[in-house]
């Protein structure tokens, strides 16, 4: 067996391995690779020990997800991680997972009071949320819950009053029963420059004009919600999820598959399964699906939900756009090519057009009658079918029948 | 370094909070939470009625033989003629709209175009077809709830020749 005393020949070797050396350098290694056979041994050894180090350090990627960064800082000293989001991520997954020590909790703590560094206090938000709507719904025990998590329900019940907040005043406007303050209002919080708020807030544009726009509203909202770019939104969205969730399920059984075999096997991966576990990279899906299998759905829904909330409002930037009373002209424009029907006919003659039947009680509701002419209701006595008759457009015309409301 | 919004557990949150943003959006406005929207067939017919004169004795009015089926409640209206003019069959979902040209003009006066519009609305909590029939021309707007398979009548706007154009309007669930 080569023996490496000489370290010149060990870097000349390594550095022979790694393709560093000149072409000079080369030959010279080549003549004496031939002449002393205990140097090609050397050689292969150590080419040997070098594919094994790289075998094993793809192994550590793939054993931990893939999340080699994450395993390092956990194991880094509480002061030495970094205050970035992913150290903040790492941190809060201990915490979660009662492993953190307490100088590491100190340092979760001291992200979420960094003022001057919003997007670790976000993302730590964010972490911690996620993690403890989990725990909440899983009913796990939270004896290793720090104060910081004292401070969640503050944070998300603020971005969650917010969002329900515009729902509520969204659905008023539906139904038209906005005043001008809460049409303000919900101007205000629909600001974002987003497809569906975009429009949501043309709607509330539209109201401020006149001319019976309250109902160009309650239209808008229903056509903005149905129309085809939301319901192909939703459609990306639901596949993407469904992809997102089977890779994480598929990683999850591939973590869990690796960690048991390697364990039984060598030293080496056995100290990556591990690490794998004292970094508390458990897959979300793997959580998930705890929660679930317990029976506890609707209440992590619940809580998903909630940080869904709080995740987009840390991403959904706070604009305020109120928007100049002249530019509702081209709002309401916009309006129209998003609410324009489907024209069946421009007079069109349709003479083999199949009828349906009619049936013998027809007995209708009139819920609303917006109208500027004389407008009456009646039913026929034959099949009870309610008539609505316009007679203030043009010339009276009195129908026969019973008077309706 | 990675950034946050690249690893795996903020994708999956950042998905899931689409997921829930357009489910919270879709059940703000009233009437959509229930799953797969219900489809309708809805059935518009452009009736021309022609005034009885003054001088026109009473009797049953001549009915077009295409509107048989409503031949016993036309008779009720003070026309002596209905004619079918136009009749169109579509099949509309929750919260779609068609529009139908009004046909005529007033005393040979070019006019905008008139369009009756129809949108649907689901359903009452009764289980009836909710529809609202609008013509803006007029400024006339009305929200109803039919009986499935039922029929209702809006009359009024003036057609050529000085007659009277009527919309019989019946709706039908859709069966799956």
């Amino acid at each position: 067996m080569p023996t490496f005393d000489d370290p010149d020949t060990l870097a000349l070797l390594c550095a022979f391995l790694d393709g560093e050396l000149s072409a000079v350098q080369e030959r010279a290694l080549v003549t004496r690779l031939e002449q002393e056979p205990g140097l090609q041994d050397a050689l292969d050894a150590l080419a040997e020990q070098l594919s094994m180090t790289h075998r094993g350090i793809e192994s550590l990627a793939d054993a931990l997800d893939g999340d080699l960064l994450g395993a390092v800082l956990a194991g880094l000293p509480a002061d030495a991680v970094p205050a970035t989001a992913e150290g903040a991520d790492v941190l809060a997954n201990l915490l979660a997972d009662g492993q953190s020590s307490p100088d590491q909790d100190a340092r979760l703590d001291a992200f979420f009071a960094a003022d001057d560094n919003a997007v670790v206090t976000a993302a730590a938000s964010d972490a911690l949320a996620f993690i403890d709507a989990s725990r909440i719904a899983a009913n796990a025990p939270g004896d290793a819950v720090s104060a910081a998590l004292a401070r969640l329900p503050e944070l998300v019940l603020a971005r969650v009053e917010r969002t329900e907040r515009g729902y509520a005043l969204a659905a008023a406007a539906a139904d038209a029963a906005l005043s001008a303050t809460e049409t303000d209002e919900l101007i205000q919080l629909v600001g974002a420059d987003t497809d569906f708020l975009g429009l949501l807030q043309a709607t509330v544009h539209a109201r401020i004009d006149d001319d019976g726009a309250d109902r160009a509203v309650s239209e808008a909202l229903a056509a903005v919600a149905l129309s085809p770019a939301v319901q192909r939104l939703a459609e990306r969205a639901g596949a993407a999820a469904m992809q997102v969730i089977a890779a994480d399920a598929a990683r999850a059984a591939s973590v869990t598959t690796t960690t048991t075999t390697t364990t039984t096997t060598t030293a080496s991966t056995t100290a990556v399964a591990t690490t794998a576990q004292s970094s508390g990279s458990v897959s979300v899906w793997t959580r998930i699906r705890t929660v679930f299998s317990q029976g506890f759905f609707p209440l992590a829904a619940a809580s998903a939900a909630a940080v869904a909330f709080v995740v987009i409002g840390s991403v959904t930037p706070d604009v305020v756009s109120t928007g100049p009373v002249s530019q509702l002209a081209e709002v309401r424009r916009a309006l129209l090519e998003v609410l324009e029907p489907v024209v069946l006919s421009h007079n069109a003659m349709v003479a083999n057009a199949e009828a349906l039947p009619v049936l013998s009680d027809n007995g209708a509701d009139v819920e609303a009658i917006d109208a500027t002419g004389t407008t009456m209701v009646f039913q026929t006595a034959e099949s009870n079918i309610t008539v609505i008759w316009l007679a203030g457009l043009d010339e009276d015309v009195v129908a026969d029948g019973e008077q309706g409301t | 370094m990675n950034a946050p919004s690249t690893t795996p557990r903020r994708r999956w949150l950042t998905v899931v909070g689409a997921l829930c943003i357009l489910a919270t959006s879709t059940m703000a406005v009233p009437g959509l939470a229930a799953g797969p929207a219900e489809q309708y067939v809805i059935e518009l017919r452009v009736i021309e009625g022609e005034r009885a004169g003054a001088g026109d004795k009473g009797g049953d009015p001549t009915i077009d033989k295409r509107l048989s089926a409503l031949a016993k409640d036309l008779s009720t209206l003070p026309f002596k003629r209905f004619t079918l003019k136009d009749a169109h069959t579509s099949v509309v979902q929750d919260g779609e709209r068609v529009s139908l040209e009004i046909p005529g003009d007033v005393g040979g006066k070019v006019r905008d175009k008139r369009f009756l519009v129809v949108s649907s609305h689901g359903r009452q909590s009764g289980g009836k077809l909710r529809f609202s029939l609008g013509i803006d021309a007029v400024k006339f707007d009305t929200l109803v709830a039919v009986p499935d398979g039922g029929t209702i009548i809006v009359g009024g706007p003036r057609g050529t020749g000085g007659k009277v154009v009527l919309f019989a309007f019946t709706a039908k669930a859709k069966k799956s």
